[in-house]
């Protein structure tokens, strides 16, 4: 379980735009361990997306990025590799499914094809056998009559066996580790419990890493082992599933859990709000990138930037000067022990 | 503040038999096939209230809450609006109730012009009702922007200079405007990052104490409405399969579609057991014929009535019943 399959290390994608370098992702390190599923969260534009789609480097790197740092993989850099030994890890070692698998698929093809195609490219196997792989692989992921449906083109395929499809073309060729980038966000929520089990359950049947982006706390609660809590391009907090929830120690990840209504919570408590909106990356506040919202700051946060660390008493690494004096305000089982009281600031709006 | 059942009594919105099909393509032919997007649906929305209305895509949630509000016409049935039924109304007739009922849409990107200055779409509204003389208007739309949390400058600004959260409020605000007794909200915060969304529902719990507003909320975020809302139905191929208030519907769910949802709920909480109820199968075609309980396709439960027998509304207890022969 420990040995690291991939390790990224001060990771840093900037988009070239009229004014200069936008560093989307400014410093993001994160460890997939062989057969974990470590989740990223985070809220729209904090850089989830662009790292999983640097660590394949999927950018254009004429034209649209700059990527320093290291990703390592197998103890390779990808970050030096050329194009074409790229390519030859893109789809075979690490692959990865996206959003929206209506776009992801071409729409004039048979599935089998598209999943054909994808052994063929990376493998030495011959057309027939790689069809026979294509039907065990539809089996694998869920799909009722794969013989059939393996001739069928993605239009009559309901979003969900979309999905599946694409879980079996980025199977094709047994993956080490898989990026999943928000890969229920556009399904219904039968649906995306299907998927989810789906992804859990050939996590542990291959053994294979997953690398799930998302910004449901519901699903990493449910299917992660590890989470890496990012805002505005860098991570503000890392730990084990279990300490995240049960004592989130940054307080951007304490206001994203106290803002989600819950299924299981007592109904009719307000929910804590915390004012004002994500600040623009050419717009940066001086030290922490969280001060502005952050009900905790003092002068120092005003300042200087916070690294990464260990935080006492817990496994968690975490980015805030004041980690160690923020209280943990346990949450017992199903319920939120918070209220709005107590010695925590975070203005909450009563209704 | 959550309305309190004793002085419940007054109904602001009885919906009766409600019909609503569409004409589209059908598979592998040139007919037309009728989908029936709504079938059969009665309720009622109480004054003061929050009707919270969930399903999945496609099960006909969102064309209920335009049928409501005569945005597309019904087939058949009757909406009756405090005595009045608005299917019967003439267009001009119709106007002086669109004033009372307003809608607040998905997603803010797209339900704002964006060649108008927030302050002049504000205004719109209560030019077509002819309310106030311009120098009223623009006070009262000033006033509308401080309500909904936004500076005065706001009134200046274009859509897309302002951000996902900031336009759901002008979307607010100008549904508001006008002073309505009825907003059904359509999905409101399901584009929105969790921290805006959670600061949208408060200000929509806020708005609702202060301006006495009855909503229908429709979601597909079971989380959400449930946090919201003071009675719930829950839809399923355009029928209302379960109807309760929330606390009975989420602690004793009868239908078993209901219960397919709400184990479907990823729960966060890594301590939480497990649930293992899981289902294969997916949503079947509304253009399918399907005869008996619509779920039953999908439903372990399912027997011989069930294929062949469409189930009545059964009571749970006074305010919760579920169509299900074996509720």
């Amino acid at each position: 379980m420990t040995k690291p399959i991939l390790e990224i290390k001060e990771l840093k994608t900037s988009f070239k735009a009229y004014n200069g370098l936008l560093p989307a992702v400014d410093g993001v390190s994160l460890t997939v361990n062989e057969g974990e599923i470590v989740g990223v969260v985070g809220e729209s534009g904090c850089g989830k997306s662009v790292t999983a789609q640097s660590i394949l480097r999927l950018f254009d790197e004429r034209k649209e990025v700059k990527y320093e740092g290291e990703i390592s993989y197998g103890g390779v850099n990808l970050l030096s590799l050329k194009a074409k030994q790229m390519s030859s890890i893109r789809g075979n070692d690490i692959s990865m499914i996206f959003q929206d698998p209506l776009t992801s698929l071409n729409p004039v093809y048979p599935i089998g094809e598209q999943i054909v195609e994808a052994m063929l490219a990376h493998q030495r196997i011959s057309k027939k056998q790689a069809m026979q792989r294509a039907i065990e692989l539809l089996q694998l992921t869920g799909i009722p009559s794969p013989q059939e449906r393996y001739h069928q083109y993605p239009h009559q395929l309901s979003g969900g066996m979309r999905q599946r499809v694409m879980i079996a073309i980025a199977l094709a060729c047994r993956p080490k580790l898989l990026i999943a980038d928000e890969p229920t966000t556009a399904l219904d929520v039968t649906i995306q419990a299907q998927i989810m089990s789906l992804l859990a359950r050939l996590n542990k049947q291959l053994n294979m890493s997953i690398l799930l982006i998302t910004h449901d706390l519901g699903i990493v609660a449910e299917t992660c082992h590890k989470v890496v809590v990012m805002y505005l391009g860098q991570v503000v907090e890392t730990a084990s599933v279990q300490e995240l929830f049960q004592s989130p120690r940054h307080p951007y990840t304490q206001a994203l859990l106290q803002a989600m209504p819950r299924i299981d919570s007592e109904r009719g408590k307000p929910l804590t709000v915390i004012e004002g909106s994500l600040p623009t990356l050419n717009q940066l506040p001086q030290g922490c990138r969280f001060v502005s919202r952050c009900s905790y700051a003092t002068e120092k946060c005003h300042s200087a930037s916070p690294i990464l660390k260990p935080v006492e008493g817990v496994q968690a690494l975490v980015r805030c000067w004041n980690a160690d004096l923020i209280k943990i305000e346990s949450r017992s089982q199903g319920q939120q022990a918070r209220s709005g009281g107590e010695d925590h600031v975070i203005q909450s709006v009563q209704s | 503040m959550l309305f309190n059942p004793s002085n419940r009594r007054k109904p602001l919105l009885q919906v009766e038999n409600l019909h609503k099909s569409y004409w589209s393509k059908a598979k592998n032919s040139f007919k037309k096939a009728r989908v029936r997007a709504i079938r059969d649906v009665s309720f009622t929305i109480f004054a003061g209230e929050t009707y919270g209305l969930v399903g999945e895509s496609g099960c006909g949630k969102s064309t209920l809450g335009k049928t409501l509000l005569r945005l597309t016409e019904q087939d058949s049935g009757s909406i009756l609006y405090e005595g009045n039924d608005l299917a019967k109304l003439s267009s001009k007739q119709l106007r002086h109730y669109r004033k009372e009922l307003q809608m607040v849409f998905q997603d803010p990107y797209s339900s704002l012009n964006p060649r108008i200055v927030v302050g002049e779409a504000l205004e719109e509204p209560l030019h077509v009702h002819r309310i106030g003389t311009p120098q009223e208007r623009t006070e009262r739309a000033m006033d509308m922007l401080a309500a909904v949390g936004l500076k005065r400058e706001h009134y200046y600004s274009l859509p897309h200079q302002l951000s996902g959260g900031q336009r759901q409020r002008i979307g607010l605000a100008r549904a508001l405007i006008v002073h309505p007794k009825l907003v059904v909200c359509d999905e409101p915060v399901s584009a929105l990052d969790v921290i805006i969304q959670a600061q949208i529902i408060q200000l929509l719990k806020r708005l609702q104490h202060d301006m006495n507003l009855t909503y229908l909320f429709i979601s597909h975020d079971i989380s959400v409405v449930r946090h919201i809302s003071d009675r719930i139905g829950v839809m399923y191929l355009g029928r209302l399969v379960e109807e309760g208030d929330t606390e009975s519907l989420f602690q004793q769910p009868t239908h078993p579609y209901t219960k397919l949802l709400l184990s479907a709920v990823p729960v966060p909480d890594p301590f939480a057991v497990k649930k293992e109820w899981q289902q294969e199968g997916e949503l079947p075609s509304p253009l399918e014929k399907i005869a008996g309980c619509s779920f039953h396709t999908r439903c372990p439960y399912a027997t011989e009535r069930c294929r062949l027998e469409e189930p009545e509304p059964k009571r749970v207890n006074e305010e919760h019943w579920a169509a299900c022969h074996y509720a």
